[in-house]
């Protein structure tokens, strides 16, 4: 129940964001300060985001799990660098989750 | 960011329905392959955290962010509160803010109806593929945006449902979290685009690591926050 009612209200915030700019608020009367806030919101949260799933991943974990974690987080930010493909990056977010759950850990 | 503000309603409607429809589904195409494999994770994350099928479901066509969705569920199945939960998922998804601003102007001339219904379907896909489609008149604009939105929203939520389907065939796997990493990766890797960028995601990553030792919930919020007021002093120092 807790979860269908974060989905809930999360989609109405979300809907609001969507609108926002298009029928409340025309999206030329935005203060120029708030638009280079949100112009470096994608970055940081993101990152934010890669730190905590990538602390909650390797934490308490052995050696060999831990710089798992981490050589594929590196390995994901290369190929996206080198190739654009996110099927790639995915692929190995797959592969190394699979080595570590049927392989080290088991 | 795209912030072309011409006029729509003065272009005339040219293109038939097929036309548009065949844009649409060409868009479709080219940034479905992005989108199901995120989707079928996320079905096997809401299976593996024991969120409910239906809220899974529910959340994938109500929400239709999957970053925002992943991260709600993850912060609820670490065992933080509900509001916590969501504010998480809506900061992941504040840049939709900047999509509506962006796309405002197709939107502008339109029937209020489409204007409050119609950016339901704004996310990344979607913007990135209807901002460069400069030539529709706004019906035109209607027809498109519908197709390029309504299937694409078929597709997602029919990539969770296969997830959801899959996931009791799999072994346990608590580290599948690993996949969400590596997308927010992927999609952060293409945003660190100059000086203030890196400064903004290094100083987030950094105090978001120190933040959630001390607490939890707010390591996300705390990092982003942190992130994005480096990033404008750093603008402001550079100029």
């Amino acid at each position: 129940m807790t979860t269908v009612l974060a989905m809930l209200l999360l989609a109405a915030v979300c809907w609001v964001f969507r609108i926002l700019f298009i029928v409340l608020v025309p999206a030329d009367r935005l203060p120029a300060g708030a638009r280079a806030a949100l112009g470096h919101l994608a970055p940081a949260v993101l990152a934010a985001l890669v730190a905590v799933e990538a602390d909650a991943a390797a934490r308490g974990a052995d050696l060999t799990t831990a710089s798992l974690v981490v050589g594929s987080l590196l390995l994901a930010g290369l190929a996206i660098r080198l190739t654009g493909n996110l099927l790639l990056a995915i692929g190995i977010g797959v592969g190394a989750a699979l080595l570590i759950d049927l392989l080290v850990i088991a | 960011m795209h912030t072309d503000t011409a006029p729509l309603e003065a272009r005339a409607d040219t293109c038939d329905d097929r036309a548009l429809r065949t844009a649409a589904m060409r868009d479709v195409l080219a940034v479905s392959p992005g989108i199901v494999p995120f989707g079928v994770m996320l079905g096997v994350t809401v299976v593996t955290t024991g969120t409910g099928g239906f809220a899974g479901v529910l959340g994938a066509a109500l929400v239709f962010g999957g970053s925002a969705q992943l991260t709600t569920i993850a912060v609820l199945h670490l065992g933080a509160g509900l509001l916590a939960a969501v504010l998480s998922g809506i900061v992941v998804n504040a840049r939709i803010l900047l999509y509506g601003a962006a796309l405002e102007p197709w939107f502008r001339h339109q029937p209020l109806w489409f204007r409050l219904l119609g950016p339901q379907l704004i996310q990344d896909q979607t913007y990135l593929s209807a901002s460069v489609r400069r030539g529709y008149g706004a019906a035109e604009f209607r027809r498109y945006w519908a197709w390029l939105g309504g299937v694409l929203l078929a597709v997602w939520t029919g990539s969770v449902v296969l997830g959801l389907l899959a996931a009791p065939f799999l072994p346990p796997l608590p580290h599948l979290g690993l996949v969400g990493a590596t997308l927010f990766v992927a999609m952060l890797v293409p945003r660190l685009v100059d000086r203030t960028s890196l400064i903004a995601a290094a100083v987030a990553a950094g105090t978001a690591l120190g933040v959630v030792r001390v607490l939890p919930d707010l390591g996300i919020l705390g990092g982003t926050t942190a992130g994005v007021l480096a990033a404008l002093l750093a603008r402001r120092s550079h100029r």
